[in-house]
């Protein structure tokens, strides 16, 4: 794994001719350029940089958790990190009609998509796929929401990973990772919330499987405000 | 730029575990956090670190015409600095209300609660006196900010050392720090502030609140007391209708937390002099980057043992009393004569007592934990035969010694200093071991 810095030239050989410059790479005529720094990585055509960030850029394609804001109009303003504010019809609810309008307060959370991140624009969201359904997408009630880095989250989503597995045999909790750093979980006491919301942070720097045991086993005995 | 709003189901969860009595980081209600405590190279300054907030103290000092009102008395500015490296809500160069609300509470704290002897401070009556300066630096925020910056605050003046003067008839001789001993201040008292939390119509005390279980109470009361259980000041942040009896059990839970803090304050002063004194250059904020004051959160670090430095009690009173005029010493008999080593119960004794100390104090020392611990609870149990009368301490148990141990010099004899209580250590366990 090679490490790059703002400023240096990438010459890594692609195994394809036709490469999609991925995240921290510019282009600039026939050389590639770091901009953000991070390890490299090369997949099948595809060159990006794993950049250890906390702060969200948003992506089209995106599945993040927003706040709700203010109501202007026929539109929410969602607060997801960035340095402005993205925006919802009111129509890309599930089922949402101009009668049947989405109960949503200021505060509240909902898990959407970014679907149009036009530069110098905000970001639209929306909460339904292209056949008008949710797929898991929509306001989330209840649970408890933190933040923490974007990498965490990435790995979290990653198939192989294998924190969610292990804290799934202990603990019966819902969760929803976004992609802009935000957490949400839903468990059924305030005990449980607790020691996996403290289990989620601690374990972004663990990557013995043995010690991520250990970490989930001592949570799971452990008593709150002991 | 914009504060994250608190979300609806965040407050909802926050508040079911408080009034339960569970917090999010694993502590009880009546609970504080870890305070680390470190000093610098320069004299004067403090770094001071209470779980995620973190706050920088720097104190200086200049000769300045006196006000015509006042012309025999020094002057204490407090500065404070919000940047938005602390939170980002924060802007460049203004306060804000939250701003505000520090740099009042910090003067009336510091400065109108007279811990500092401002007369001392005057060389020439209407003419020259000191001007002290106290900077103090938000680094990081989350929760307890008041806490954090005046424990830096009262470190740093603590710390401080102005140059030394002497009057001629018709001029003022000022001397640099390698002619003549810089001078200590004058300090009368280390007013400690601590902040409660309050719920339910302060009904429910939530103590050393974090930044989002503050967005969540009613309110809260912010207590300052020093160790000889005189409230300094007392402010009340929104709109709270208390009973005085509320208010009396929030100011005993303070002075608990300030005889504590004191006692830390004074182990950290006390070990950064034995450092000066031995002609060693001391670490200054050097080692807070292993030991994670300055970068909380990351991996597994280096522990690093405090030097145990073998000192007999008697010695050091009398090397306290005897502070070397000179700092940079090149005399190899001095030198020599003051790295003498003597192999004694005493030194045992002495070691241990500085163990206890270090482990209260600002390095983590985890291989002697134990074994301090063990001794610690015996010394507990010793102590709590001898007062009998006294309220149980909600304190942490690495505190609970030094904070009975100068309740013990406080029964006895109010006005003693801190050596004394070594003393007392020291006998209780000799009579132990005879």
């Amino acid at each position: 794994m090679t490490v790059y810095l703002p400023g240096d030239v990438i010459n890594e050989p692609s195994s394809s001719d036709s490469s999609i410059i991925g995240y921290g790479i510019s282009v600039r005529g026939q050389t590639r350029i770091a901009t953000q720094p991070g390890a490299f990585h090369n997949d099948d055509g595809k060159v990006w940089l794993n950049v250890h960030s906390k702060r969200y850029i948003p992506q089209e394609g995106d599945r993040v958790i927003a706040i709700v804001t203010s109501k202007t109009g026929d539109f929410f303003r969602l607060d997801i990190g960035t340095a402005e504010y993205a925006m919802i019809n009111f129509t890309n609810f599930e089922g949402a009609t101009k009668r049947n309008r989405p109960n949503l307060k200021t505060g509240d959370i909902i898990y959407a998509t970014v679907f149009d991140t036009t530069p110098r624009t905000e970001a639209e969201l929306t909460c339904v796929d292209d056949e008008k359904r949710a797929r898991g997408m929509g306001q989330l009630n209840g649970g408890f929401m933190f933040k923490v880095s974007l990498n965490h989250c990435r790995r979290l989503i990653n198939p192989s990973c294998k924190i969610l597995q292990t804290v799934g045999k202990f603990f019966k909790f819902e969760i929803t990772v976004g992609m802009n750093g935000r957490i949400w979980i839903s468990a059924s006491t305030s005990d449980d919330i607790i020691k996996i919301h403290d289990i989620i942070n601690k374990s972004e720097f663990i990557t013995d499987e043995d010690e991520l045991i250990t970490l989930v086993q001592n949570n799971y005995t452990r008593s709150v405000s002991d | 730029m914009r504060v994250q709003p608190v979300t609806n189901c965040e407050k909802a969860v926050i508040l079911e575990a408080l009034k339960i009595g569970k917090r999010f980081d694993f502590r009880s209600l009546e609970e504080f956090r870890d305070v680390k405590l470190v000093v610098g190279a320069e004299v004067g300054t403090a770094i001071c670190t209470i779980g995620n907030t973190k706050v920088m103290a720097a104190v200086s000092a200049e000769i300045a015409e006196p006000s015509s009102m006042r012309p025999h008395k020094g002057v204490i500015n407090i500065d404070v600095d919000l940047s938005p490296m602390a939170n980002y809500a924060n802007e460049h160069d203004r306060l804000g209300s939250k701003g505000m609300e520090l740099i009042r509470l910090l003067e009336l704290i510091i400065r109108d609660s007279r811990c500092i002897d401002v007369e001392a401070l005057c060389i020439r009556a209407g003419k020259e006196i000191w001007k002290i300066r106290v900077d103090v630096r938000i680094l990081d925020e989350d929760g307890s900010l008041l806490d954090c910056a005046c424990l830096a605050a009262i470190t740093a003046l603590q710390h401080f050392r102005r140059p030394n003067v002497t009057l001629e008839p018709h001029h003022t001789l000022i001397y640099s720090e390698y002619e003549k001993a810089p001078v200590p201040l004058n300090i009368y008292h280390m007013p400690i502030c601590t902040t409660i939390g309050l719920l339910d119509k302060g009904q429910i005390v939530v103590i050393d609140p974090t930044d989002k279980e503050t967005a969540c109470l009613d309110g809260s009361i912010v207590v300052a007391c020093n160790k000889r259980r005189e409230v300094c000041a007392l402010h009340q942040s929104t709109n709270l209708i208390l009973s005085t009896k509320q208010i009396e059990r929030c100011v005993k839970l303070a002075m608990a937390r300030a005889e504590a803090l004191t006692a830390v304050v004074s182990d950290v002063i006390k070990q950064d002099q034995i450092e000066r004194s031995a002609f060693k250059r001391p670490d200054g904020f050097a080692i807070t980057t292993p030991s994670l004051i300055l970068t909380a959160g990351t991996t597994a670090s280096r522990q690093i043992r405090a030097p145990v430095i073998k000192t007999e009690p008697e010695s050091f009173t009398q090397r306290s009393l005897y502070q070397p005029s000179v700092i940079l010493n090149e005399n190899p008999l001095s030198v020599g004569s003051v790295k003498q080593e003597d192999v004694d119960e005493e030194t045992l004794l002495a070691e241990q007592l500085t163990t206890i100390q270090n482990s209260v104090g600002q390095v983590e020392v985890t291989e002697k934990q134990t074994v301090a611990v063990s001794s610690r609870k015996r010394e507990v149990e010793e102590v709590n035969d001898l007062l009998d009368g006294l309220d149980d301490d909600d304190e942490e148990e690495e505190v609970q010694t030094m904070t009975l141990g100068s309740e013990t010099v406080l029964n006895d004899v109010p006005m003693e200093e801190a050596p004394d209580a070594e003393d007392s250590l020291v006998n209780a366990k000799k009579k132990k071991k005879k």
